[in-house]
């Protein structure tokens, strides 16, 4: 077995095991890859998509610029507006959203000390905290129970990300798919 | 008029050459055989690996990764890691979220097949392919506390008839030197075969496996401690620790809610996994290499495709007479190329009908030898679209390939007059 096949492996396990240590670890946190959970029943999709921070600002810190207020923002705006997934002829229509994004605008008391550093130095940072963005929609999409595959927008919009795990509960099964590289378009066969 | 004229002296011609021409089909036919084979395993393999659980919505162990969650659950590879607390299970039960729950306790083997330790929830709400139920094929589900039911290949295998008394082992494995033998069980059901891991078990109640426990301490059993059949029938057991369990959720949309619930439960330290992400993670963990194989197996098609080039250009020289008379009677060149395109067209189709009668019939034979060696269900089943595909690319390949010997035969019957036969 080569070195790149172990890496696989051990990536693969990363991300497999990712969400199931939230109690008493910490989750698992690795810049470039996102998780995204979809549940469809009739034309209702619940969605759960959370990643590191890094990959949707570029950056984990509390926001101090104006720059990077702005871009908090309008991601927060973006991914509270924007269905993650369409099922291609028809859009989906968000009927619920939660962002949370508060991390990044209101950093909590064990970072304060921080606030005098300057934040360049992405290592730096990341030794002194990771800040996941979790986002949930609940969507209504006509149709899409008897889709066959689905299109997402976020490795467009967030090209940080170069590995999208996607899990999906509908009433053909479960299933999961990987998106890499700029794909967005996933099947749901079981 | 013409192409009936190509028709009938292509066939007239593969005819004549018979004997050569069949060897090449013959290469075609297996490599061919080979290719939709291989295509058509895949995706049976595949369809019976996914159909090993379904309409489970969680399976819930002791916190661990969910590949090994699933392969001891549902697979029977591999050990748990820890158990979960049978007060944990009695709260999920508590669940309204929670429509159903089959509780399993592993750790015992029996000849080399894993002992499950179930309840009646099993036969009730346990479901695998398109939604199947377990069904009885000769006798009824446990109900004493030394009853077991057998799985289809297990008592195939070991020849175990309804009454039979079998011995449990203590642990895996399948030479086990610590025995069960004060408390014998009774083959009270044998399942129907299903095609999945369920065949090779047996399964008991939890008092059953609660009950052959009491008296053994560190694997082996205190002599005067352990109970007698009779004892254990006038008791109720309470197990400590389940290994895992199934579970089926109200609403399938509260799936994820209910795992993220499950797996930050602070209680204990559990883990809840989706059997089909799990499966799909796992088959694309093989997909790799069933990918590679099916590569290989398109590079012996091309190869025979080449082959079949060689020997028709090996004729070509040959058949130098026999144009220079078609020229002579009237044919024009392109109808001569027409045939060389035909009769390799003609050959390939040959050769993918004689592949589909091939493979049907080592599917029809080997069917009933998977299943019961491996517990592999491959039915006979029609063409999917991508396997009439890879077989319509034979003869489209065909016809590619036939262009060589087609174009030089075109070019060099332009320049034949009468009496002269090509040959320089």
């Amino acid at each position: 077995m080569t070195l790149n096949h172990l890496r696989t492996l051990a990536t693969l396990a990363l991300a497999l095991s990712a969400p199931l240590y939230a109690a008493d670890n910490p989750s698992a946190h690795q810049h470039g890859h996102a998780e995204l959970q979809l549940a469809i029943s009739g034309d209702r999709a619940d969605l759960f998509f959370t990643s590191p921070a890094h990959n949707l600002l570029g950056f984990e810190h509390e926001a101090r610029t104006d720059e990077q207020k702005q871009h908090v923002h309008s991601v927060r705006e973006w991914l509270a507006t924007t269905p993650l997934i369409s099922t291609g002829d028809i859009d989906c229509q968000i009927t619920d959203a939660n962002v949370d994004i508060e991390a990044m605008e209101h950093r909590g008391r064990h970072d304060e000390d921080d606030h005098n550093h300057e934040y360049d130095d992405h290592d730096q940072t990341e030794q002194q905290s990771h800040s996941d963005i979790e986002v949930t929609q609940v969507l209504n999409c006509p149709g899409i129970d008897s889709t066959k595959a689905l299109i997402t927008a976020l490795p467009e919009q967030f090209t940080a990300i170069s590995q999208l795990e996607i899990s999906w509960v509908s009433s053909s099964g479960q299933g999961s798919a990987r998106l890499k590289d700029g794909e967005t378009t996933f099947s749901l066969a079981p | 008029m013409k192409a009936a004229l190509a028709l009938s002296l292509a066939r007239a011609s593969l005819w004549h050459r018979r004997k050569v021409l069949a060897l090449v089909c013959l290469t075609l036919t297996l490599s061919v055989t080979l290719l939709l084979g291989i295509q058509y395993l895949r995706t049976e393999v595949k369809q019976s690996f996914t159909n090993t659980i379904s309409d489970t919505d969680l399976i819930i162990g002791a916190r661990s990764g969910q590949l090994n969650l699933l392969l001891y659950t549902v697979f029977h590879i591999g050990n748990a890691t820890n158990n979960i607390r049978w007060s944990t299970f009695k709260q999920l039960e508590q669940d309204e979220r929670i429509d159903w729950l089959i509780p399993i306790s592993l750790g015992d083997s029996y000849k080399g097949y894993r002992v499950v330790a179930t309840d009646e929830r099993m036969l009730t709400h346990f479901r695998y392919g398109q939604g199947h139920a377990l069904a009885m094929a000769e006798g009824q589900w446990f109900d004493g506390v030394f009853d077991v039911v057998a799985g289809a290949s297990v008592a195939k295998s070991l020849n175990h008839r309804i009454g039979d008394h079998i011995v449990l082992s203590h642990g895996g494995g399948r030479t086990s030197f610590s025995n069960h033998d004060q408390t014998p069980f009774t083959v009270t059901g044998i399942l129907e075969p299903t095609g999945t891991p369920v065949d090779q078990a047996v399964y008991i109640s939890l008092d059953g496996m609660e009950a052959m426990h009491i008296g053994w301490s560190s694997g082996v059993a205190i002599p005067g401690r352990t109970l007698t059949p009779e004892q254990a029938e006038e008791r109720t057991f309470t197990p400590d620790a389940i290994t895992a369990a199934f579970a089926g959720l109200d609403r399938k949309i509260l799936t994820f809610r209910v795992q993220r619930q499950i797996n930050e439960s602070t209680a204990e330290p559990l883990s809840a996994i989706l059997p089909g992400v799990a499966l799909s993670e796992l088959w694309r963990l093989m997909g790799q290499f069933e990918r590679a194989l099916l590569g290989i197996t398109g590079f012996v098609v091309i190869t025979s495709l080449i082959g079949l080039v060689a020997v028709l250009l090996t004729l070509q020289a040959q058949r130098a007479h026999e144009i220079a008379v078609l020229r002579a009677i009237g044919a024009s060149p392109a109808l001569i190329a027409a045939l060389y395109v035909i009769e390799c067209v003609l050959l390939a189709l040959v050769a993918s009908a004689l592949a589909l009668v091939l493979g049907a019939g080592v599917i029809l034979a080997l069917s009933p030898w998977l299943l019961a060696e491996y517990g592999l269900y491959i039915p006979l089943r029609p063409l999917d679209h991508t396997e009439w595909l890879m077989l319509a690319a034979v003869p489209a390949a065909a016809l590619l390939v036939a262009l060589l010997p087609a174009l030089s035969t075109w070019r060099q019957s332009r320049s034949l007059g009468l009496g002269d036969t090509g040959e320089k």
